[in-house]
């Protein structure tokens, strides 16, 4: 009897077998006649259905589309009149692909009234809602409650994120070329059109609200800036004000916070600094090229525009300021968190600090389980610290006040333990190191 | 793009893996927006442009950590405005780097170091430099291909000042539409990844620009697919690539770096939407030198 019982699975699985091969084959042959959709638009209403959530999906979908196109129009894939001295190309398929499966988690927010924690991935433009006691000591992954993502939600290299706690809504800009912040209800999923989408200058990373003057800050790399919009902003709607000049300091800004109790608006920045254009080196009176300055916390007037200078600026050896990426505001406490890139390390810092300070408490050492920190996010209500580890498949979570080389309490995983996080954030550019036979990427 | 670094990989390396090597931190000087990177055999050494800071760093080709780069061009002297791609002339020893807003090529001499002035600079209107972002040498030809707006522009290599250029591979057979991306040469052919990705933004810098309507869609939904291309550095006008890598079997959907390993037969090209690196075994876009062979069929030495 049990013979006869695996003949017959071995055959029912032979006959599945063949009917994937056959469907396979037809498939490669005739892609055409499976529909995969077609460019989608953030603004389109006939791609909110599209319940297509997976990224891999959407790429072949994408790349599917893009080849049916190029055929019909006659553009050949390989070879041109040359054809006798043309070495031969095509669609060949990698040898090798050095690709993340995973998210590669960038900033955190919690929201601890709804028990919410959301984090983006800037690997498969995602947002992911966790329950906020998620993680522990396992090693596998934790199920988020829901993810939005997909071409409809329009996200690429999602960088910052911002909760609003009272609209329930979230608020994530992407950086890279995606040139655009969009915000999403709490309550949504899956491949999802934004509430809103609002265009921003190029290089966008942080984002901030500001519930008392229904405002929200974008942090610019590129033009070393910051831009406020109205909170509801839409479209091409232009900024309320825009921080920008020498006077402001501002030097490759990224992570920023608003501080509604005091009226202030806290940038951190690498220190990188260039004018944007040739026109504006030689409005400045000639080229005077860029150059590097120490990063740094800069603090402004919540109004600040134009050329304002900050108000006062954490800076210096002593800061341990390394790579400055997200903050985070306790204002309960009166401190900032920061994640410090550069040496895998939390700092935190008395909120009114200035020049060259040490920080209060650095978490930081192999049993922190933090690695390439770029999100950061307080939570007073649970006396608890997230951080977002770019370099590792993981968000830790320590108690508010942790000091030193401590173990976190929770660790969220969105691979099992183990998992090598490649880290890449669109690789603009490569080389190959001949001598050692190695690629070379940087991001 | 959101965080800067150089990762180093083993060529075999596949899937998620981790970097054997990273370069990282605030004392190696990395900015993000690295469009450019090129290893130096001769001296065993990589350059790398800081676009954020007007500057360019030359590493240790073994560097790891945050290592201090080696030699730093930068200051008002360079005349690098927003520099995105390098390219090595390693026959006469020089740097070649493109200047995106600045519409510009500085040429610096390769142990340049500090406020250093070009050695020769390619601009101005008659040069048609726009969004640049790619740089190939042929110092055989001494031909200089560039990665321009919408196609490849082909330069003298020795070039300067405003000059127009002495050939232009473009139009629809080229396949190339927009932001051709990085670029190699290897023994007369060019190799371009060609990102054909649409990137519209409704600012110039920050200021929103007056025709500004609606969010433009994103673009790397633009349905037409990148490719691997490769073209004679004497091409020159309307002209199919000799041999392409594209399709959806292949992976790309909007390819930006590009890499060659001749001695293995590979190429390597990252993806902007796989966010990935890609490694295709094309021995056949190598083409061996012919044996010098002798009347008695043997190879001469």
């Amino acid at each position: 009897m049990p013979e006869r019982r695996t003949a017959w699975l071995m055959s029912a699985g032979a006959a599945l077998m063949f009917i994937g091969g056959c469907f396979n084959l037809f498939f490669r042959a005739t892609p055409s006649l499976f529909h995969f959709g077609t460019q989608a638009s953030v603004a389109s209403d006939d791609a909110a259905d599209d319940d297509d959530s997976c990224a891999d999906t959407t790429e072949l979908a994408m790349a599917m589309t893009a080849w049916r196109q190029t055929q019909q129009r006659g553009i050949h894939s390989a070879l041109s009149t040359e054809v006798e001295t043309a070495p031969v190309g095509g669609d060949i398929a990698p040898a090798r692909s050095v690709v993340d499966a995973y998210a590669s988690l960038h900033s955190v927010a919690v929201d601890p009234d709804a028990n919410q924690v959301m984090v983006s991935d800037s690997n498969r433009g995602a947002i992911f809602f966790y329950n906020r006691s998620a993680g522990g000591n396992s090693s596998q992954i934790a199920n988020p409650e829901r993810v939005i993502r997909g071409p409809s939600t329009g996200m690429m290299f999602v960088a910052g994120i911002a909760l609003d706690t009272t609209d329930r809504e979230v608020f994530a800009v992407n950086n890279d070329i995606g040139d655009r912040m969009e915000v999403f209800p709490y309550d949504v999923e899956g491949n999802t059109k934004p509430k809103r989408v609002l265009s921003v200058p190029h290089g966008a990373w942080g984002v901030a609200l500001n519930p008392m003057r229904k405002e929200v800050a974008v942090s610019i790399e590129h033009p070393n800036t910051v831009v406020v919009y109205r909170r509801e902003a839409t479209g091409s709607e232009a900024p309320l004000r825009v921080l920008r000049g020498p006077e402001t300091e501002l030097a490759d800004p990224h992570g920023i916070v608003v501080d509604t109790g005091h009226d202030e608006m806290l940038v951190a920045n690498h220190g990188n600094w260039a004018p944007l254009t040739r026109e504006e080196e030689q409005a400045q009176g000639g080229l005077r090229g860029g150059h590097f300055a120490l990063p740094s916390i800069n603090t402004y007037a919540i109004d600040a525009k134009g050329d304002d200078k900050p108000i006062r600026k954490i800076q210096g050896a002593q800061t341990q300021l390394n790579w400055p990426m997200g903050l985070s505001l306790d204002a309960t406490h009166d401190e900032i968190a920061v994640a410090n890139y550069g040496t895998n390390s939390i700092l935190a810092f008395r909120r009114n600090a200035g020049g060259d300070v040490a920080p209060l408490r650095v978490i930081r050492g192999d049993r922190t389980g933090i690695l390439g920190p770029m999100g950061v996010a307080i939570d007073v209500k649970n006396d608890e610290l997230w951080v977002t580890n770019y370099r590792d498949h993981t968000a830790v979570v320590f108690a508010r006040t942790a000091n030193g080389n401590v173990a976190p309490k929770r660790v969220l995983r969105n691979a099992p333990a183990g998992t090598p996080a490649v880290g890449f954030g669109n690789p603009g550019a490569i080389a190959y190191d001949s001598k050692r036979g190695q690629i070379l990427v940087p991001n | 793009m959101t965080q800067p670094r150089i990762a180093v990989f083993a060529r075999l390396a596949n899937g998620d893996a981790a970097p054997t090597r990273l370069i990282t931190g605030q004392n190696t000087l990395l900015g993000r927006t690295i469009h450019g990177l090129a290893y130096n055999p001769t001296r065993d050494e990589i350059v790398v442009p800081n676009a954020l800071a007007d500057a360019v760093l030359v590493f240790r080709a073994a560097a790891a950590g945050s290592e201090h780069p080696l030699r730093v061009i930068e200051g008002p002297h360079t005349l690098l405005v927003t520099p995105h791609a390098v390219s090595l002339d390693l026959r006469n020893q020089e740097i070649l780097v493109a200047s995106l807003t600045g519409r510009r090529i500085n040429v610096f001499r390769w142990d340049a170091n500090g406020d250093a002035a070009p050695v020769r600079l390619i601009e101005g209107p008659k040069t048609e430099l726009g969004h640049v972002v790619g740089l190939a040498v042929d110092p055989e030809r001494n031909l200089l291909a560039v990665a321009n707006t919408h196609e490849i522009l082909i330069f003298n290599r020795t070039d300067n000042g405003d000059v127009a250029p002495r050939g232009r591979i473009a139009g629809p057979k080229t396949g190339i539409t927009d932001e051709p991306w990085q670029m190699e040469f290897y023994k007369g052919r060019i190799f371009l990844a060609a990102s054909n990705h649409f990137h519209q933004n409704l600012y110039d810098g920050v200021t929103l620009r007056p025709d500004a309507t609606d969010v433009p869609d994103d673009p790397w939904l633009n349905p037409i697919l990148g490719f691997m291309g490769i073209w004679n550095i004497t091409d020159n006008g309307d002209v199919a690539p000799l041999a392409m890598i594209r399709g959806p079997f292949s992976g790309l959907i909007h390819p930006v770096g590009l890499a060659l390993n001749p001695k293995d037969g590979e190429v390597y090209v990252s993806d902007s939407v796989k966010n990935g690196v890609l490694g295709f075994l094309v021995p056949q876009f190598f083409p061996q030198e012919k044996p010098n062979v002798n009347s008695d069929g043997r190879q001469s030495k």
